[in-house]
């Protein structure tokens, strides 16, 4: 059972009521489950902020690395224990941040890993500032006019490899979630699924959402499947792109 | 598929009661969904809790239209629900006296969110277990909650209709002491 990967003893867990961290950890869970993935065969390396709580709730081996570290440790641990399946949870600040270099480089040399990243927009453990992925205009706590910049294009960014595998899905679409984290996990290389997540206590009360609830409504009335067979994945298009 | 909105303010068990449901659902091998909405403010302010449990996997969290809605407080509205469970005064579907209960019975009216578990999984259809009932509740008066749990589950129709009864005691003294208000001006 998925549960059993799981340390329900130390649940409830440290999240904001209303995070989609959980629904994110819940799915990759199932999907061990059913790929028959545990402690003897996987390992889970995560980074700074809320996400990189989600290794420590399971039974699993891994590593708390240093902020924007987690593709290095990862990479390394590939190496080193090629029989390992090596999974890296971690949010849009320390991957496409501070860790942005080594998300181009290890996509590049296609790396057997597969990278779960929880994009709220925002740097929520600290407050709520503008992050890479943060939408221009977007007032947070650090840019109360409005975030001036474009946000990074993180689709575009693993692509930079001849083969890739690339998932856009949110945490409301919970069965496309799943499929999203089934499919890199089986892919043979590297491969990053994109999860749109709601931070509410730090973004979303800020951008007039009143509750976590009216966000994921938010999710299922913007975001769309992509069309079957789609090379590249358009604004709010939910899907999976791949090349061999 | 049964999906279940627990509404409340904060300190009266809101988490409680949907975390210990939600576990046990979990524990009886069924897909579970649990939402949380609630302000920092630990008392006081608007709690509410969205399960959804299902025994196949769960296609998203939002819930439109429940079950059953238990309400305990009346900070959040606009629910849409089939049936609605709440503390007296609160709805006129089911009124149970949850915490005038947990005050009669174990001398605070907190046990009241025990009795309202109780009250939810008989809704639902699981059958009783102390063996997993002890597992999900908090180790302070778990022997306690157990028992509220208990009276909560094996609510009859009199103590339903007793909810109903306090509503229209309580509706009737308003109304005399209004009345008796207004005399002296009169």
């Amino acid at each position: 059972m998925f549960k059993d990967l799981l340390k329900l003893e130390r649940f409830p867990t440290t999240w904001c009521p209303g995070c989609g961290l959980g629904m994110i950890m819940t799915q990759l869970a199932k999907v061990m489950d059913e790929l028959h993935l545990d402690h003897t065969n996987t390992t889970i390396i995560s980074g700074i902020g809320c996400t990189g709580r989600i290794a420590g709730y399971f039974k699993l081996d891994g590593v708390h690395t240093l902020h924007g570290r987690t593709l290095p440790v990862a990479e390394a641990i590939k190496f080193v224990r090629p029989e390992l399946n090596v999974i890296v949870a971690s949010g849009d600040g320390d991957l496409a941040s501070i860790g942005g270099n080594h998300l181009i480089h290890v996509a590049r040399r296609n790396t057997n890993i597969t990278v779960l990243c929880n994009d709220n927009d925002v740097y929520g453990l600290t407050g709520g500032q503008a992050g890479p992925t943060t939408p221009v205009g977007t007032i947070t706590s650090s840019t109360p006019g409005g975030c001036k910049y474009e946000p990074i294009d993180l689709q575009n960014l693993i692509k930079v490899g001849t083969q890739y595998h690339y998932a856009k899905t949110t945490v409301y679409h919970q069965a496309h979630l799943r499929k999203c984290i089934r499919e890199s996990m089986l892919w043979q290389g590297f491969s990053f699924v994109n999860i749109t997540g709601q931070c509410i206590e730090n973004n979303g009360k800020r951008l007039g959402f009143k509750s976590a609830y009216e966000m994921l409504v938010h999710y299922r009335n913007t975001y769309k499947k992509a069309p079957d067979g789609a090379e590249t994945l358009g604004d709010n298009e939910i899907g999976i792109i791949r090349r061999e | 598929m049964k999906r279940v909105i627990i509404s409340g303010e904060g300190g009266q068990g809101v988490r409680v009661i949907s975390h210990a449901l939600a576990i046990l659902m979990m524990n009886l091998d069924y897909h579970v969904s649990l939402l949380y909405d609630y302000d920092s403010s630990v008392r006081g302010a608007m709690s509410l809790a969205y399960l959804t449990f299902n025994d196949n996997p769960i296609d998203n969290p939002v819930i439109e239209d429940a079950d059953i809605l238990l309400k305990l407080s009346d900070k959040a509205t606009g629910f849409s629900a089939e049936k609605i469970v709440c503390e007296t005064g609160l709805c006129t579907d089911e009124e149970v006296a949850f915490g005038h209960l947990g005050w009669e019975k174990f001398g605070n009216e907190i046990f009241g969110n025990m009795i309202a578990l109780g009250r939810l999984i008989r809704l639902v259809d699981l059958d009783l277990s102390d063996k997993e009932l002890a597992k999900v509740l908090p180790l302070k008066y778990r022997e306690e909650n157990i028992k509220a749990v208990h009276v909560g589950y094996d609510l009859k129709q009199e103590d339903l209709d007793r909810g109903r009864l306090s509503r229209r005691k309580h509706i009737s003294s308003s109304n005399e002491e209004d009345s008796s208000s207004k005399n002296p001006a009169e």
